[in-house]
């Protein structure tokens, strides 16, 4: 069972990795926009810091050696996103 | 021969199979290739995230066109 704040800091993430990607985006077109690039860092430190908290607290969101594991190996511990209940 | 306008794909039809078969560009007719126009959009300010994901975009300026369709998905009606 996934618990209230495990998914409030899930769909934080999510905002966040959209802006990232948007932000992004736009500076594959406008690379020389500083007001741009502030915002996707700014954007990019709040993402990394919310993972790492989640990440902790929950499991790693990815594998194949982005992330660390506790033990017991903790990838295949955590619900699917069809076993999240809303 | 059949030109594709959007993506730079041409080829022609096997005989046989009719289905397309892959050709190199030099053999193909000497078409253009296509062009694509991109408007320059100014970075003006953002929206937050949570009102990004909702919107589909981080950017006001892109919603400019729909702004119509979005007050009527808003109020309850079809964005379309």
């Amino acid at each position: 069972m996934v618990g209230k704040e495990c998914k409030e800091l899930m769909s934080k993430i999510c905002e966040l990795e959209f802006a990232a990607i948007d932000l992004n985006l736009y500076l594959d077109n406008h690379p020389t926009c500083q007001q741009a690039i502030t915002d996707y860092n700014t954007i990019s430190q709040n993402l990394m810091s919310l993972k790492k908290i989640y990440e902790a607290n929950y499991g790693p969101l990815t594998n194949y050696g982005t992330c660390l594991s506790s033990y017991p190996w903790r990838w295949v511990d955590e619900p699917w996103p069809w076993e999240i209940e809303e | 021969m059949y030109r594709n306008t959007f993506i730079e794909v041409k080829y022609l039809l096997d005989p046989i199979s009719q289905l397309p078969q892959m050709i190199p560009y030099a053999q193909a007719t000497p078409c253009k290739y296509a062009r694509a126009y991109v408007l320059d959009q100014p970075y003006t300010c953002v929206v937050s995230p949570s009102e990004a994901i909702k919107r589909g975009t981080i950017f006001p300026f892109l919603l400019k066109s729909y702004i119509y369709s979005l007050e009527k998905a808003n109020q309850g009606g079809s964005a379309w």
